[in-house]
């Protein structure tokens, strides 16, 4: 994979889409959401990535980085 | 198309939803906060930032376990019914982390993987081809170990001076190769702005990455996991998708 680099509100973003995607309470459903027509999303810290130009600025979210 | 109900947290049935755009549905004392939409909500980056600001909204009044995006229920009843299921791990986790934060740290190698030397076996280039190939595979696993041990050595000095605000951890070593560390530090609100300022020391120590910080965001990482995540939306399909924007995105930058 080509190098991409990542910024520091990309990286925010990528970490919530981690987060909210990957993570958090699980419960069963009755329905799956369908990625067959996926608009486009991420894909996280792992794979990366997705037309970043596009991303609005999470909200409020703070990022230090060096 | 019928309506149905997307899950944003889990919260004690008394705490106070912030708009009258979402529901509670109850089990004994906890309950889910839903919101009812006419379709199915597209997997977009906008759907994603919308769950969690819901999310957001709903810890600002109490209490609350960040639900996984993508979590869509038929009725009322089948919510009730995964909380009944669940409802033993979904209490004590909110009494364990409803009234916390989780923040991010990211160390990324500065550039490109960074080159690991190792020393070469003048035996080799008089070796075979074979024997060549045998060389160079115990290289590349030195090279690996390598790379793994100086990936722990940033992860444990990241979690020797972060650690100390926090009561629990998660650290992924190496989990990609720009990433030498990631990691999640699950505190109390009142100590991020210390987090943070731990975070200024760590950056002066001159590691060998490039160290970025994320949050406060809702416990995500630290809820607990359980065997009833097999089939879900994310473990299901999450590789699948990744793959598919993974080519897209080499198709575009290539």
């Amino acid at each position: 994979m080509n190098e991409v680099t990542i910024r520091a509100q990309e990286l925010t973003l990528l970490d919530l889409l981690d987060r909210a995607i990957e993570h958090g309470v699980v419960l069963v459903g009755d329905i799956t959401i369908s990625v067959a027509d996926v608009d486009l999303i991420y894909l996280g810290l792992r794979v990366l990535l997705a037309p970043i130009q596009r991303l609005p600025e999470p909200k409020s979210r703070e990022v230090a980085s060096v | 198309m019928s309506s149905t109900h997307s899950v944003y947290a889990i919260v004690g049935r008394a705490t106070p939803l912030p708009t009258t755009d979402l529901a509670m549905v109850p089990w004994r004392d906890i309950a889910a906060v839903v919101g009812h939409t006419s379709q199915r909500a597209p997997v977009t980056v906008d759907a994603v930032l919308r769950h969690e600001m819901i999310v957001e909204a709903v810890r600002r009044n109490g209490a609350a376990l960040p639900v996984r995006f993508g979590t869509v229920f038929d009725d009322a009843t089948s919510v009730a019914d995964a909380l009944a299921a669940e409802y033993e791990v979904l209490a004590a986790d909110l009494e364990r982390l409803g009234n916390t934060v989780e923040m991010g740290v990211t160390a990324l190698w500065t550039g490109r993987t960074p080159d690991v030397s190792i020393h070469a076996d003048a035996e080799r280039t008089r070796a075979s081809a074979g024997v060549r190939y045998l060389y160079d595979r115990v290289a590349e696993v030195q090279r690996e170990d390598a790379l793994d041990a100086r990936a722990r050595l940033i992860a444990r000095k990241l979690g020797d001076i972060l650690g100390y605000f926090a009561f629990e951890q998660r650290t992924s070593i190496l989990p990609t190769t720009r990433i030498a560390v990631r990691s999640a530090f699950l505190l109390y609100p009142a100590r991020v702005d210390a987090f943070r300022q731990a975070f200024d020391t760590v950056r002066s120590l001159g590691l060998e990455v490039r160290l970025m910080m994320t949050g406060p965001w809702p416990p995500y990482s630290f809820v607990s996991r359980r065997n009833s995540e097999n089939g879900t939306v994310a473990d299901g399909r999450l590789e699948e998708l990744a793959q598919m924007l993974t080519n897209r995105m080499q198709g575009r930058h290539g």
